[in-house]
């Protein structure tokens, strides 16, 4: 190779310096951390119950309601977000075949800095889950205790006596 | 990213200044002591970055210092060896893209090691003591760093929950670092090069830190001193002014 060949070299040189200095800082990771939980009716275990009339609130220990939580539709999915700052969560589920039945979780969190640019999400580890009052409930079941960003596997599974 | 389109200028014009200075270098004093018989070992070099004191000066938010040595082996293998400091205040930086209490900031400090070897690409100069260099290299780097975050937000709005915490602690991020650049003799025993570096395969684990009030926290390192922003560029250039120091002519031989 030539000496000559040097100019070439620091173009390349400079053309990268400057490629590198144009990115972007935004926050690529999913913040969001949330616990999924589904109703079936314990006959027909295999599909969901339709849950377009549930609503789900948070709560501390007093019963005082905090915010209502979001539920999708399509997918028949109760999203719980569970508590970052104490390791039992409380809600309240209201639905013309729940009649105001308490969950609880019982987790461990693990507050997570993921970086700069997203600041900090707590993921969990579910211990413990049941309904305070066992009106329509026959059973609760904890599929998945790890509770984090990735959605696909349910977590809670409760099973309801409805259509009898 | 002022800083680094700042610190990528500086480069720039000193760039300039390098080649000029290899123009005039060429002295037939120079010439006549840079004559030697082809060998094995040609000599040791130390250099140290210019860049990074400029920056610690003009910038309250970096300081960095590094220096390096390798060794000459037939004007074609340089086994490499650098260390350095870095001190890093990446508060201003992500401010605007995610919202944080005012009173937010995250800095991270440490040393960094680098072991590696670079391959001279330019032949034909085995007689001469030194040589310009027109390399390619690859090294190994570490860094063992402490980093500090005070005040970053964990909130929840479904929970009424509207509060900050402070971390801190210590992790170890490793990497790879594939470097190319050119190298100069400007006078006997002093050279400038500039150098640019793609460091890629960074270790993306996590360390505990202490949070402060009690409690540990899972941090992911989003700063690392010798590699700058893991998220961010991975690109990054040096200028360097060195000292090479030949090995001794055998007598009779010259």
């Amino acid at each position: 190779m030539k000496l000559k060949n040097i100019h070439i070299w620091l173009f390349f040189v400079v053309m990268l310096m400057f490629s590198s200095a144009c990115h972007t800082e935004y926050c690529r990771e999913n913040m969001y951390i949330q616990a999924v939980l589904k109703l079936y009716n314990y006959q027909s275990q295999s599909q969901p119950v339709n849950i377009s009339g549930v609503s789900v609130y948070t709560m501390d220990i007093n019963g005082n309601y905090f915010a209502k939580l979001p539920i999708d539709t399509v997918t028949s999915t109760l999203r719980l977000v569970l508590n970052p700052e104490s390791d039992t969560s409380r809600y309240r589920i209201v639905s013309n075949y729940i009649n105001n039945e308490e969950l609880v979780v019982v987790h461990k969190n693990t507050p997570e800095f993921v970086s700069a640019e997203c600041g900090c999400r707590v993921k969990s580890i579910i211990d413990t889950a049941y309904v305070a009052n066992l009106s329509f409930q026959d059973s609760i079941s904890i599929v998945n205790h790890i509770v984090d960003d990735v959605y696909e596997n349910e977590n809670i599974q409760i099973f309801l006596r409805i259509g009898e | 990213m002022r800083m680094r389109i700042f610190r990528y200028f500086c480069v720039l014009v000193s760039s300039l200044v390098l080649v000029n200075s290899a123009v005039n270098a060429a002295g037939t004093d120079f010439e006549t002591w840079n004559k030697t018989e082809s060998k094995k070992l040609y000599g040791f070099s130390v250099y140290a970055d210019l860049v990074g004191p400029v920056m610690t000066i003009v910038s309250d938010k970096v300081a960095d210092f590094s220096v390096g040595a390798d060794v000459d082996l037939y004007h074609a293998a340089y086994p490499t060896f650098e260390m350095g400091y870095s001190a890093y205040d990446a508060t201003e930086d992500y401010h605007y893209a995610l919202l944080q209490p005012e009173d937010y900031s995250y800095k991270c400090s440490g040393t960094y090691y680098k072991i590696g070897v670079k391959f001279n690409m330019l032949n034909g100069y085995r007689s001469k003591k030194t040589i310009p260099m027109l390399y390619l290299g690859a090294k190994f780097a570490f860094s063992p760093s402490h980093f500090e975050i005070d005040n970053v937000a964990l909130s929840n709005e479904f929970w009424n929950l509207d509060k900050s915490v402070s971390v801190d602690g210590k992790g170890v991020v490793k990497w790879a670092e594939f470097a190319f650049g050119v190298r100069y003799p400007v006078s006997k025993h002093l050279f400038l090069s500039l150098e640019g570096d793609l460091k890629e395969f960074a270790t993306k684990k996590a360390f505990d830190g202490d949070i402060k009030g009690g409690g540990k926290m899972s941090v992911h390192q989003t700063y690392s001193p010798g590699y700058g922003d893991i998220n961010g560029g991975h690109w990054s250039v040096k200028y360097t002014l060195g000292l090479f120091i030949p090995t001794k002519e055998v007598k009779g031989k010259k």
